[in-house]
């Protein structure tokens, strides 16, 4: 028997490696990794200097790692005990609680000067951006909306931090500064409080806000503008203009996806459908694309993302109404305005809208100067109100 | 290339695997130059140019050898091992120590520039390697190697290259011209990869981020404090002891048979026993040539001290050009001429329990002094751990306890002798299920380590090996 058993360790051994050798090799490939959803590492440019520096080795060991044999199922088993046998607090970057799952977060290392300074810099910026779009006879709204974590912020357990003192700073030295600059400013955060702070507002399993916080805001925007511009722009009221139905589609939130899919819950995204009728037609980088703001699912099993709502994030689109009655429109910001997008084309003639993180072609501030849209609304999160980065800094 | 990576395991093992054992047994010229030439690619991948560091390594040990043979003249044998030593510890001290010594320099005389040198994987470790050959050909305790493949073969054996333990010559002499590799040798020794394997992957590795958060805290907590130190315990152990253990298993594989590097170190219930449980390959190295050719404790208490001092600051030395590597082999050395002069009888009649708290309780400290970043953040942590801190537990001393719980449970386990426990209660009953269980049982835990390793492996990339610095 014990010479059985080296025989069969001796070749189990080799086997299972020579096994995982052509696997890896052999079996296809995507470059696109789903569930982390992120490209996979490509093959290293080899130079001399690479190679006698060792730095392709590293960079061959990324890319063994990133199509190694199997690595997928080899992910959802990790994960899955994670959550199920060792049931850690923080799975692949996310906290895991009986109703929601947040993202892992750490401080900012910044002092509660440089937050300040920084807060002062973005109103210093939004107050330029709101001059130069009224020297043209335009209105700006500038919109912060909380994203999930600040939204659950009561449900991290008392030992993670949720960056909650980070969050009431760097709104209340926004606000100051903003209303100091005489920006047109409007915090979703005290709304969505007055109404009761719903948790269809806000996904339990995903950065962003629903489709009914995504509707609530463009309600406060539109009733902001309304105010303090004297404008009358229109806005669909629930049950009468618009009704919201559910989709069948299982959701896959950006934290269920970060768990490979084995947490999650019943969430179901929302889809709006005007009653009245409004043709238009749309444009993704100024190509013409189908005429719709919902990238549904061929089948009722697809999961479903937050890219449902504008087909995802996209540098610039434009949708044309042909109502020359109504005004024209500029959203920006990143991935929050494409949930308002896919209901404020309703308000607008023509809407476009730039996501700062993807649009590279000139500055906001350039961008509003040829266009000269009549509303401009800018929506930032929480987490990037501060941000100046990636076109945030506007000009 | 470190034995945790795809790349070792899934690609470069299997090749060599197929490679050498297509090789007819009767050839075994032909299976050691596949062992030379792949252990020569495994260094490579670490970065080619220092690959010419190593072969300038073995050209000098080989020629420092020949001239130390017995057929020479004392004074050619005493010349050919201060050559090799010369040699070979100047290019280990230019290329790690360089840096530290000129930094030094520099703060007295700024004129004189502080050198840049990179230092090479395993450079400590090979240079011992090759040192110990000349020495032992001075003593014919080892015959003079004429074949420079061979020699080449020993220093640069992929297994100990680059994190030990450290082959005596002659421990392998005879088994790179005459081994014996079989079925049972290799099933041994892919049994012992695999736990090594998953000592790493699964233990190290986990506990390593408590540690790396402990130590980077600004302002820990006591609880924080001495999570941090004791996960950074288990961290080098479970670490280096993997290499060993890897190493060893390897070796075993292709007919080799290194000698142990640890023997359970936290069982110890004194410094003295820790020492010669922990790092067996260098302790031994530095008694062997070091201490005792200094003269060891044949000679006056004075003397005696004066030798330990040596060989406890070179040990600390060598394991770093920094002042908290120094300290850290300066604070044994007080311990263990503490335990020999002072202490030692009065503490060997304490409870059992009570010698362990105090061996580990040092042991931690010598960790925090060896994982710090310099004297004073060594000596502000171990503030932190006897109460000079902001709060005695805070939320990331729970956080940590709470998300890594499972592998400190397991560190407890595996730090103690349960398996060699085990098998002694299963040897004793000599029933035929016992007598299965000690055949199978380790063989199937060790593929299963190895199914969870390769889930670890190929979905993390934090991965480190501690003493691939030294």
């Amino acid at each position: 028997m014990k010479r059985i058993c080296e025989w069969a360790m001796a070749l189990l051994f080799s086997g299972v490696l020579l096994i995982l050798m052509a696997a890896t090799i052999l079996l296809p490939k995507s470059r696109y990794s789903y569930y982390e959803n992120r490209n996979l590492s490509a093959f290293p440019e080899i130079t001399a200097e690479s190679v006698l520096s060792g730095q392709v080795f590293d960079d061959l060991e990324t890319l063994f790692c990133d199509y190694a044999a199997w690595r997928t199922p080899a992910l959802k088993a990790v994960t899955w005990a994670d959550l199920n046998v060792f049931r850690r607090p923080v799975v692949n970057e996310t906290v895991v609680t009986d109703d929601v799952l947040l993202p892992q977060l750490y401080d900012p290392a910044m002092s509660d000067d440089d937050i300040r300074a920084q807060a002062k810099l973005v109103a210093e910026d939004n107050a330029a951006l709101q001059k130069q779009v009224e020297s043209y006879g335009g209105h700006y709204c500038y919109v912060a909306v909380p994203c999930q974590y600040v939204y659950y912020e009561d449900s991290y357990p008392a030992y993670l931090t949720n960056r909650s003192r980070y969050t009431d700073l760097e709104l209340s030295a926004l606000t100051e500064e903003m209303n100091a600059q005489g920006v047109c400013f409007l915090d979703m955060g005290p709304v969505f409080d007055s109404l009761g702070h719903p948790p269809e507002f806000s996904s339990r399993v995903d950065n962003h806000y629903g489709l009914l916080g995504a509707y609530e805001t463009y309600r406060a925007a539109v009733q902001k503008l309304n105010g303090d511009y004297g404008l009358a722009l229109s806005f669909p009221e629930e049950g009468t203009d618009v009704t919201f139905s559910a989709l069948p589609n299982p959701y896959m939130g950006s934290r269920t996806r970060k768990l490979l899919g084995l947490r999650g819950d019943d969430e179901k995204l929302l889809t709006a459908a005007f009653r009245e009728d409004i043709p238009f037609t749309r444009l993704d980088n100024w190509q013409e694309v189908a005429s719709a703001v919902y990238a549904l699912p061929a089948t009722e099993d697809e999961a479903l993302t937050y890219g449902l709502y504008m087909g995802g994030d996209i540098a610039e689109t434009c949708i044309r109404t042909d109502r020359s009655s109504l005004l024209t429109a500029l959203i920006f910001g990143d991935s929050f305005t494409n949930a308002v997008e896919s209901l404020a084309y309703y308000s607008f003639d023509e809407m476009r809208s730039v996501d700062l993180r993807h649009y590279k072609t000139q500055s906001i501030s350039d961008y509003i100067a040829a266009y000269q849209p009549d509303v401009v609304i800018c929506i930032r999160d929480y987490e990037a109100l501060l941000s100046r980065s990636d076109n945030g800094g506007l000009s | 290339m470190v034995f945790s990576s795809v790349s070792f395991l899934v690609f470069f093992l299997p090749c060599l695997l197929v490679l050498y054992f297509m090789v007819p047994r009767r050839y075994r010229g032909a299976r050691n130059f596949i062992l030379l030439a792949f252990s020569l690619a495994f260094y490579a991948c670490g970065g080619p140019k220092f690959l010419l560091l190593m072969l300038l390594s073995i050209v000098i040990n080989y020629c420092c050898g020949l001239l130390a043979g017995a057929k020479h003249r004392p004074a050619v044998r005493k010349a050919g091992v201060t050559l090799a030593a010369v040699l070979g510890l100047g290019l280990l001290g230019w290329f790690k120590y360089a840096g530290f010594f000129g930094e030094m320099l520099h703060a007295l005389m700024p004129f004189i520039p502080v050198p840049q040198v990179t230092l090479p994987i395993g450079i400590s470790f090979f240079t011992f390697q090759g040192l110990s050959y000349v020495i032992d050909v001075l003593r014919d305790a080892a015959a003079v190697q004429k074949n420079p493949l061979k020699l080449a073969l020993y220093i640069s054996f992929f297994p100990q290259l680059v994190a030990g333990p450290i082959v005596r010559y002659t421990t392998v002499a005879d088994e790179i011209d005459e081994r014996h590799e079989s079925v049972s040798e290799f099933s041994a020794g892919a049994v012992r990869f695999l736990f090594g394997l998953a000592k790493k992957m699964l233990l190290a590795n986990a506990v390593a981020q408590i540690a790396d958060a402990a130590f980077s805290a600004v302002s820990p907590s006591v609880a924080l404090a001495w999570l941090g130190a004791v996960a950074y315990t288990f961290q080098i152990y479970f670490d280096f002891s993997a290499y060993s253990d890897m190493a060893i298993g390897l070796g075993r594989m292709f007919g080799f048979h290194f000698l142990e590097n640890f023997n359970y170190p936290y069982v110890s219930r004194s410094v003295t026993e820790f020492w010669r449980r922990w790092h067996i390959s260098l302790s031994t190295w530095f008694r062997d040539y070091v201490y005792i050719p200094l003269g060891g404790n044949r000679c006056s208490r004075a003397r005696n001290i004066l030798n330990l001092f040596l060989v406890w600051a070179l040990t600390g030395l060598w394991h770093g050009a920094s002042w908290t590597f120094i300290a850290w082999g300066l604070w044994f050395f007080v311990l263990l001429i503490g335990e020999k002069f002072l202490w030692g009888k009065a503490l060997s009649r304490l409870p059992s329990l009570l010698q362990h708290v105090y061996a580990m309780l040092l042991v931690i400290l010598s960790w925090v002094l060896f994982r710090a970043d310099d004297i004073s953040a060594a000596l502000c942590y171990m503030a932190a751990m006897f109460g000079r801190a902001p709060a005695l537990c805070d939320s990331r001393a729970v956080y940590y306890a709470l998300e890594f719980w499972p592998e400190l449970l397991l560190c407890c386990i595996a730090a103690l002798p349960v398996k060699n426990l085990l098998e002694t209660a299963l040897e004793k009953r000599n029933s035929k299920l016992s007598r299965g269980i000690l055949i199978v049982g380790p063989k199937l835990a060790s593929l299963a380590l190895l199914a969870l390793s390769y889930c670890r492996l190929v979905t993390g990339s934090f991965n480190p090996f501690i003493y691939f610095r030294f």
